[in-house]
């Protein structure tokens, strides 16, 4: 399957030590975060916007806008959240240091599937399937096409 | 590729709000208050806090940001600055890189004791901070621009900057 990795229109990637972008696979619908987000209205988009750059300006927090797992399984698994009255929505991906060389402290979270919810709790289902896209050779490939090492 | 909160100014100030909401929220987390009791202390309803840290809700009042922060303790500061980034392209300064560089610097209440925030500045250079190096190296930089003239140092002071420059 055909892997890409795309950044998301109008964030700042010059300044950080962090990135957020989107996996694509036209492929695989699951890999939906990307066609969720666009389909966003342009005021919701900007409100996810906002949380991105929070994370990528070096905040660990507040954990109802994005946050990491502690366990074992789970541990580079990232997830960014919206919610409008009871309805969560999640963007999941994980995370990784796409230029071990070049940059070796530079954090990438690469956003692939969204969840909609009623409850707070997360999906192991959305969170595994994240998990086997990390280690998949085409989609390790296609970040290195993105991020560039030495 | 311009930011996104240069598309127009309600943009960039919804954008300064969230900003400041991220504070509140995590505040708030790190405290031991419930969100239900942060909302019996702002005398609001729960459902109206909830709407504000999930972003719903963004228009509010410097009066609105004034009651939240003073319900944790905290107070707020509304700063101008220039960036050297006139048409926007990188984006507001965050928050934070405005409250660790004043933390840093031993909280400075008047500009006098920002000559402490000189030797801290050349004293973290080449720390393990990156977001600071970075700051620091910009020339553009509102924090890099900081400058106390030599003139208005006492001679202790002098020699302290001349060895901290080297």
């Amino acid at each position: 399957m055909a892997f890409s990795v795309h950044a998301i229109e109008g964030l700042n990637y010059e300044d950080f030590r962090r990135g957020v972008v989107f996996l694509r696979c036209d492929q695989d619908s699951g890999i939906n975060a990307e066609a969720v987000f666009r389909a966003l209205k342009a005021k919701d988009q900007n409100r996810m916007r906002d949380k991105f750059e929070h994370w990528m300006r070096g905040n660990d927090g507040p954990a109802h806008w994005f946050h990491g797992f502690d366990d074992e399984e789970r541990k580079h698994c990232f997830v960014f959240k919206r919610r409008q009255l009871h309805t969560h929505y999640r963007y999941y991906g994980f995370l990784t240091h796409p230029q071990p060389n070049t940059d070796p402290e530079y954090w990438l979270c690469v956003l692939a599937n969204h969840g909609q919810k009623n409850t707070e709790a997360t999906d192991p289902v959305e969170t595994n399937f994240v998990n086997a896209l990390r280690v998949q050779l085409d989609v390790i490939a296609a970040v290195q096409r993105g991020f560039p090492d030495q | 590729m311009p930011h996104y909160t240069s598309q127009n100014q309600n943009v960039f100030i919804e954008r300064i709000i969230a900003d400041f909401i991220g504070q509140i929220a995590q505040r708030l987390e790190s405290s031991s208050m419930s969100q239900s009791e942060f909302a019996d202390r702002l005398d609001v309803s729960e459902s109206e806090v909830s709407q504000v840290l999930n972003l719903n809700r963004m228009n509010l009042t410097l009066k609105k940001m004034a009651q939240f922060a003073f319900g944790l303790g905290m107070k707020f500061a509304v700063v101008a600055y220039d960036d050297h980034d006139p048409y926007n392209d990188r984006g507001p300064v965050g928050s934070e890189i405005f409250n660790q560089c004043w933390e840093i610097s031993g909280r400075p209440r008047n500009v006098v004791s920002t000559t402490n925030l000189q030797n801290s500045m050349l004293s973290v250079t080449g720390s393990g901070y990156g977001w600071m190096n970075n700051t620091l190296a910009d020339p553009c930089s509102t924090v890099g621009n900081l400058r106390i003239p030599t003139h208005l140092l006492s001679q202790s002071e002098k020699a302290t900057t001349a060895y901290a420059r080297t």
